[in-house]
């Protein structure tokens, strides 16, 4: 098992032990075909990336996590963002206080980057979205240790 | 010189004013005032209860029943059946009839906070002598101190407040490993373990 191979075995653990598939937010190998057709034309691979979690919500609103970046869509713009660069990855709960948004409906994280700008990603509610702030803390955890 | 009134007419002024006796103070949120069991009730600090008593105060000047109190001196048994006495009194004079599930009180009046580096949404407050802590939301910060210095840290608090346990409950839960904390780990953190349902845990145990 390739270096790839291992960070894409154990994040896709983590999002299957801290979280679970959804309708269209999974673990990349388990999303349908059509789904997996759909990312992967927005995201071309290099030789050596591995796709591990994705979420293909509408050709609007999709994310994809690799071993090599966070790929993804929102509100009109393409996002990417090394996975050597994310610094935290939070939830504002501020943001769903004033709004009424419980815990059950939040959709956005945000992440925030080694040079700290905060970057939002949408994904679908509840475990799957637990299942990816999980697996992008792991990403997190390894990055402040390179610190 | 007492007027004289038909029998029928005087029932019917009789009925009338049992009626407003009886009607009108409920319809006010008054029914219990007056009462001759209305006693002060205390927090767990030993101060006279700012909560609905079901007596000195109409229970319209509170917003919620999760601001009620209990009596000095009751253990946690007797708590916890006074809390809920008291919430239906509460709840009739509102005039509803279902309790706020705690995951949304929490979520309503709670505030966020760091606490030994993890982010914290939710809130906290003294029941008798537990100290409940009511999360709907936590996450780790990169200052994190990890879960020991969390509950020491809530444990301490619990302290200063007053308290020799503690109770903390997770409320909406997405991370399915906090709803498998196991046994022996929370032993480990001083506290028992229980999964109350699906999204809802509970770690129990006395403050030192």
């Amino acid at each position: 098992m390739n270096d790839a191979e291992k960070l894409k075995s154990t994040l896709s653990a983590v999002f299957r032990r801290k979280g679970a598939n959804g309708r269209y937010t999974r673990v990349f190998d388990d999303l349908d075909s059509r789904q997996q057709h759909s990312l992967s034309e927005k995201v071309r691979l290099n030789p050596d990336e591995l796709a591990v979690i994705g979420s293909a919500e509408s050709d609007e609103t999709w994310f994809l996590l690799t071993t090599q970046r966070i790929v993804w869509h929102l509100r009109g713009r393409d996002e990417t963002l090394s996975i050597q660069d994310v610094y935290h990855v939070k939830a504002d709960f501020r943001k769903m206080m004033a709004t009424g948004t419980n815990k059950g409906e939040l959709r956005e994280l945000q992440i925030e980057t080694l040079n700290h700008s905060n970057l939002p990603v949408e994904v679908e509610a509840g475990a799957p979205l637990a299942g990816v702030w999980n697996a992008l803390l792991n990403l997190t955890a390894r990055n402040w240790q390179k610190k | 010189m007492i007027p004289i009134i038909p029998i029928r007419l005087r029932s019917l002024v009789w009925l009338w004013l049992t009626l407003l006796a009886v009607v009108l103070p409920q319809s006010l949120g008054l029914a219990s005032i007056g009462k001759s069991d209305c006693k002060v009730v205390y927090d767990g600090q030993g101060f006279a209860s700012t909560g609905y008593d079901g007596c000195s105060l109409r229970a319209f000047d509170y917003d919620s029943a999760t601001v009620l109190t209990v009596d000095r001196g009751t253990d946690s048994t007797g708590h916890a059946s006074a809390l809920f006495e008291k919430s239906a009194e509460f709840l009739a004079a509102k005039g509803t009839t279902t309790l706020q599930p705690m995951a949304d009180a929490a979520f309503q009046t709670g505030s966020i906070r760091t606490i030994a580096g993890y982010e914290t949404a939710g809130n906290a407050g003294l029941v008798g002598n537990t100290y409940n802590v009511n999360l709907w939301g936590m996450y780790a910060t990169d200052a994190s101190q990890g879960p020991f210095a969390f509950v020491n840290a809530l444990k301490a608090e619990a302290s200063a407040a007053g308290a020799n346990q503690i109770s903390i409950a997770g409320l909406k839960v997405l991370n399915t490993d906090l709803l498998n904390i196991s046994p022996k780990f929370a032993e480990r953190l001083g506290l028992e373990f229980r999964q109350i349902s699906s999204e809802t845990i509970l770690l129990q145990g006395e403050v030192h």
